[in-house]
């Protein structure tokens, strides 16, 4: 039985579109080890794509300074507000050469357009955005760089989290530690290594944890002994908008803000994930570190 | 009262900054003032005997908090009352004592230094900038004592020359709004986004003296806003980044520092990246080291204050 064939048994790709004969010609199975995909999943945000999109292609040019291969990927789930016809404007101007786009005909929700993006990724890196989301393009090498030196499943980087012209807090922007199991504080803005995600099932599709599938990722490359970095310099800004699925989600189930973690989460989210992820509900496991700090022109960072 | 040893107490555990204080006061004093000075833990003082404390000149780094840390557990509670209690009746027995602090005299944690239930014969106010003018304790007398170098310090200031070095800047600190803005600002820029950047909130830990050593090592400038609204110049900053060949940057645009020649304040971080711009590193850094090093050592300041006590 092939590898795929056993993670489709767990419900964890969404095999329905992998057997969409126009997408599974696109399912790249060799990764080039020496680049990276920024992908932006796109569902009804075409206000923000040229700041998304623009800051991604200028970070497709640093990279490429760097001496690294890279391309945009563009994913767009069954929109109803016309991103598909300013993606194709955005396409005809760039090109093909490190834009790619893909619409899909039914909307699949944003866990499973994660996994397709991890499958038809060209390169064994994944950058994950948001369509709100912005990078900082010079900063994308040296993130890079770290991803392939310290061999890390997930790699996060600070992102300036901004409500409006005022910068609230840093997001992402802390070692990981078990106080994962109380609330997230690694966005789903970070670099991944398609490999090791693929390997432990891809992002769950559980409708339970909507909305919160890159936390129970982080959990479950923890639990997997992944390795976690954390790389204390800007990789992009998150900005709080109306429609986000975090701002939806805070919406449906109600804004808790934890002390601890800095995290909002939902109380069902929460008791699941520390169900699955600290069954004992040990307190003291809490500050126990679990991620590692890195810059490439440092090393690994010694905390206390 | 050279006679009597010289006792540097420092908080048991906590904070790295006022224990890492007492080691260079210790080193100073070592160096090149006398024979008879010693460094232990406010644990370590509350079990002395009394002869030894009675013959002794107690200078205690940071009394809150070496009173709270001054149980037998080395974990993370406060001492109880009772142990508080105890260490203060230590401290009282003492041949004289200085209180010795590195804090904004408009402080919370400056003015609470000041409630506790020992009398202390001078004030030592270890930095950059006298306070003395805005000290509000007369039964305390106040000392300035310029944070100079250690001899030791001086040798590793002077052995350091221009290398290449790949963090433009780095900030290190608490995330307040003053440094969240600083950073966006930095960023916002465009000329120098790849600075390292990295701010605690609350549990988090931050980073060892040999991690922030490490990275400054690699970092041209470090640059950090006041993390409260006082005039104060953070000299523990500077040291670190000249220690470590990186040009010390404050960036404070709410009091002006022109009647100081400290080198590398800037009223905002677009100022900074001009400066930047203008001039290169190692000609900055050279004015930091300049500054520093002809104020005369920490040993020369801490004899002339010791001699007023």
């Amino acid at each position: 039985m092939s590898e795929g064939t056993v993670l489709r048994s767990l419900h964890r790709i969404e095999s329905g579109i992998l057997g969409d004969p126009d997408l599974s010609e696109l399912y790249q199975e060799d990764k080039a080890a020496h680049g990276v995909t920024i992908f932006i999943p796109n569902w009804n945000h075409r206000p923000y794509l040229p700041r998304s999109v623009g800051s991604a292609l200028r970070a497709v040019g640093h990279l490429e300074e760097a001496g690294f291969s890279a391309e945009v990927l563009v994913i767009d789930d069954a929109s109803r507000d016309g991103s598909q016809k300013l993606l194709r404007s955005i396409q005809m101007l760039y090109g093909e050469a490190h834009l790619k786009t893909l619409f899909l005909k039914r909307n699949l929700g944003l866990p499973r357009l994660r996994n397709l993006a991890l499958q038809v990724s060209r390169f064994r890196y994944v950058c994950m955005m948001d369509a709100d989301n912005e990078l900082v393009p010079d900063n994308l090498p040296l993130f890079l760089r770290s991803i392939i030196d310290t061999r890390a499943a997930l790699l996060h980087g600070n992102l300036i989290d901004k409500q409006g012209e005022e910068v609230w807090r840093l997001r992402s922007g802390r070692v990981a530690t078990m106080r994962l199991t109380i609330g997230n504080h690694i966005d789903a803005f970070a670099l991944v290594d398609v490999w090791k995600l693929l390997r432990v099932g891809g992002y769950t599709t559980n409708t339970r944890l909507y909305a919160y599938e890159d936390w129970e990722m982080v959990l479950h490359l923890i639990a997997e002994e992944e390795k976690i970095v954390y790389v204390p310099a800007v990789m992009g800004y998150y900005y709080q908008t109306p429609g986000s699925m975090v701002q939806e989600a805070v919406q449906k189930t109600g804004p808790r803000i934890d002390p601890r973690s800095q995290s909002f989460h939902s109380d069902e989210a929460k008791t699941l994930m520390r169900r699955m992820f600290a069954q004992t509900g040990t307190r003291e496991w809490d500050p126990v570190q679990v991620g590692h700090m890195y810059h490439p022109a440092v090393g690994f960072i010694e905390q206390l | 009262m050279s006679e009597h040893q010289l006792l540097i107490v420092h908080p048991s555990s906590g904070g790295i900054f006022y224990q890492e204080l007492s080691r260079r006061l210790f080193t100073a004093c070592k160096e090149e003032l006398r024979e008879e000075v010693a460094l232990c833990s406010s644990r370590e003082l509350r079990n002395m005997t009394t002869d030894r404390l009675s013959s002794a000149t107690l200078a205690v780094v940071n009394p809150v908090e070496c009173a709270a840390t001054s149980n037998d557990s080395s974990g993370w509670c406060a001492a109880t009352s009772s142990v508080r209690s105890a260490f203060f009746s230590k401290l009282a027995l003492g041949y004289k004592r200085i209180m010795v602090l590195a804090e904004a005299v408009e402080s919370k944690r400056y003015r609470q230094q000041f409630r506790v239930p020992v009398n202390f014969n001078a004030l030592f106010d270890v930095g950059f900038v006298s306070q003395k003018e805005k000290h509000l304790f007369p039964d305390v007398s106040y000392c300035f004592v310029f944070d100079g170098p250690t001899k030791k310090e001086e040798q590793v200031i002077a052995s350091l020359s221009t290398s290449k070095r790949h963090i433009p800047w780095a900030l290190v600190g608490c995330q307040t709004p003053e440094h969240l803005k600083l950073v966006a600002a930095l960023v916002d820029y465009g000329r120098y986004p790849e600075g390292f950047c990295y701010l605690q909130r609350p549990f988090d830990s931050g980073l060892s003296p040999t991690g922030l050593a490490a990275v400054l090592s690699k970092t041209n400038y470090y640059v950090w806003s006041s993390e409260d609204s006082f005039a104060h110049y953070e000299s523990f900053r500077f040291i670190q980044a000249l220690l470590a060949g990186a040009v010390p940057c404050k960036i404070d645009n709410s009091h002006s520092w022109d009647d100081f020649d400290i080198p590398g304040i800037f009223p905002s971080a677009q100022s900074f990246c001009a400066k930047v711009q203008e001039e290169d590193y190692w000609s900055m850094y050279s004015s930091a080291r300049e500054f520093y090093t002809s104020k005369g050592s920490l040993a020369e300041h801490l004899e002339k204050a010791l001699h007023l006590v």
